[in-house]
């Protein structure tokens, strides 16, 4: 799988990451994750398969939702994950998220 | 009455009201063009501000006295090496911050055209055309060093060659450039809407039909303003840029007060309360006025001027954004000595970001949004710094600023790199211990709820 992390500046969420990488089982060592600043995203999105946003840029869900299209959904990270670099926390959301997408277009 | 409810209310009002209203605010497509126009010239201010640095060694050779040290004679080498080169030093300040307006419209006409969905290189081709002709039409002109006195006008004449003008590619061209890139595109595309577009018939390549596609939109601009341009210069005896600036003059000295650096730290700082990137949201108004107070400074510096600003975008960085926003990171010392667990556990993680100006962990770590008792620091240590800065640099104790250190590079390098003072770096510290002072009363009375909260969780634990 591979998730792209947006934030303003692509600083905070690279710690995030970061924390992601190592929270990777054996299994997963080959995902993908990466940090963008947001003027990035409509350059590099259609190369991932979700996409979580920084809650500090949450209002830009929606624009980027259109610019992803309905195959990559794009959500928001719980802050207090979020501040506390919890990756494990935020690669569940990611697994969730990608789950309930392909649930989705099968029904 | 109770005091909480009141913040609540506040709390509320902030999150339900204005936090929708700045999230429509930053995603208003010509405010986005800008902030990104703006951000993407970034990199071309970094490498005008290697030159700048190479041309002003910290150092004053009128100040030095009889006896100077080997530390002072390397800065005096130095000196006298940058001020025998100085055009060939400043050669690449010229060619990227000295002209900066021009990308700064190339990069807001291509951004514009990005959310419009249209081809992002045509806006910014006929906006940089168009930025040319309106703030640098070409003059001839005759280089000074191939004149001498014997020389009579028509042997001169024969010298002279097409050159632009600089003058105003620089902070002076910087809102006209803004304009031209935004009003480029809404032409463009209006011209599109109105289907006024030349069609190649079908079977012409898509490459050859979209260079066709450029052409009406580009010949209106350009026409179109040179007109207007001409008729500013008959009218009013200057140029576009000229009169913009004289117009946008008393917003420039607005922004640039120890008033503007508190009223906009404020309310960046207010949206962060609430977990939105206040400076991502007010930049896209704030920054082109820093910027361009940066670029002047430049340019007075190396006209040998006194700096005309103060309030630039390093000095936002470093000074006022130290350790990120609000300030925070006399707070990060704060918590790692912190006899909390938790608390000392969020200063581990954000001590390292933090040195790098980057406290994200600390915002919503702590965390700091919708946190009640450190609302007054977080919102006003900021506003407070930039207050505390900006009298000390007028005061001239410490140099204004005028390179462009990247935001991420720790507080007292950055602010001793922006200004070539060394006395920066120490007001960065003294900064630090007046935000400690503020932080440390709310930050006692934080860490006492959460040392007690931490005592109840291991009470239920042992029950």
């Amino acid at each position: 799988m591979k998730i792209l992390l947006v934030c303003a500046a692509g600083m905070s969420t690279s710690l995030v990451a970061e924390s992601m990488q190592d929270a990777l089982s054996e299994a997963e060592k080959d995902w993908v994750i990466s940090a963008e600043p947001s003027e990035q995203f409509h350059e590099v999105v259609s190369e991932y398969d979700v996409v979580l946003l920084g809650p500090q840029v949450r209002f830009k869900k929606d624009e980027f939702q259109e610019i992803a299209g309905v195959n990559i959904p794009v959500a928001v990270i719980n802050t207090m994950d979020y501040g506390r670099c919890r990756g494990d926390h935020i690669l569940q959301a990611a697994k969730e998220l990608y789950k309930n997408k392909a649930l989705g277009a099968r029904t | 009455m109770n005091h909480m409810n009141i913040f609540e209310k506040f709390s509320q009002f902030l999150e339900l009201k204005i936090g929708p209203m700045a999230a429509s605010f930053a995603n208003q497509k010509h405010i986005l063009a800008v902030r990104n126009g703006v951000i993407a010239a970034v990199p071309l201010t970094i490498v005008g501000g290697i030159s700048l640095i190479m041309a002003f060694p910290p150092i004053d050779p009128t100040r030095v006295n009889d006896n100077p040290n080997i530390f002072t004679q390397m800065l005096l080498v130095w000196h006298s090496w940058a001020s025998a080169n100085m055009a060939t030093i400043l050669a690449p300040f010229n060619m990227t911050m000295g002209i900066m307006a021009l990308f700064v419209a190339m990069a807001v006409g291509y951004n514009l055209s990005i959310s419009y969905k249209m081809n992002p290189l045509s806006g910014a081709m006929t906006a940089a055309a168009t930025f040319l002709l309106v703030a640098a039409p070409s003059q001839s002109v005759v280089v000074l060093s191939k004149i001498n006195d014997s020389m009579g006008y028509p042997l001169i004449s024969k010298l002279g060659q097409d050159a632009l003008p600089l003058k105003f590619m620089d902070a002076k061209g910087m809102f006209t450039a803004i304009l031209v890139g935004l009003l480029v595109v809404e032409i463009a595309r209006w011209l599109k809407k109105k289907n006024i577009v030349i069609k190649m018939p079908k079977g012409v390549p898509p490459a050859v039909a979209s260079s066709f596609e450029l052409l009406i939109p580009l010949i209106i601009c350009v026409f179109g303003f040179h007109l207007i341009s001409l008729l500013c210069e008959s009218t009013f005896g200057m140029l576009i840029p000229e009169a913009i600036m004289k117009s946008l003059a008393p917003f420039v000295g607005a922004v640039d007060s120890a008033g503007g650096t508190f009223v906009i730290a404020t309310m960046m700082n207010l949206l962060w309360f609430i977990g939105l990137h206040g400076p991502a949201i007010i930049g896209g108004v704030s920054r082109p006025f820093l910027d361009s107070n940066l670029l002047a400074n430049a340019s007075d510096k190396i006209a040998g001027l006194p700096l005309e600003h103060i309030y630039t975008t390093p000095f936002q960085d470093f000074y006022m954004q130290l350790g990120g926003s609000g300030a925070t990171l006399a707070l990060v010392f704060m918590l790692l000595w912190s006899k909390s667990q938790q608390l000392k556990g969020i200063g581990r993680i954000g001590l390292l970001p933090g040195l790098f100006n980057i406290n994200e962990p600390i915002i919503f770590g702590l965390p700091l949004i919708f946190n009640p008792i450190l609302f007054l620091p977080f919102v006003f240590v900021q506003g407070i710094n930039g207050v505390i800065a900006y009298v000390v640099t007028e005061m001239g104790l410490v140099g204004a600023t005028f390179v462009t250190a990247p935001w991420t590079t720790p507080a007292p390098i950055g602010a001793f790199l922006s200004t070539m003072d060394w006395h920066a770096a120490v007001l960065i510290l003294c900064l630090i211990v007046i935000d400690f002072v503020i932080y440390y009363p709310f930050f006692k009375i934080y860490e006492k709820q959460c040392i007690k909260q931490e005592a109840e969780s291991v009470n239920d634990v042992n029950k």
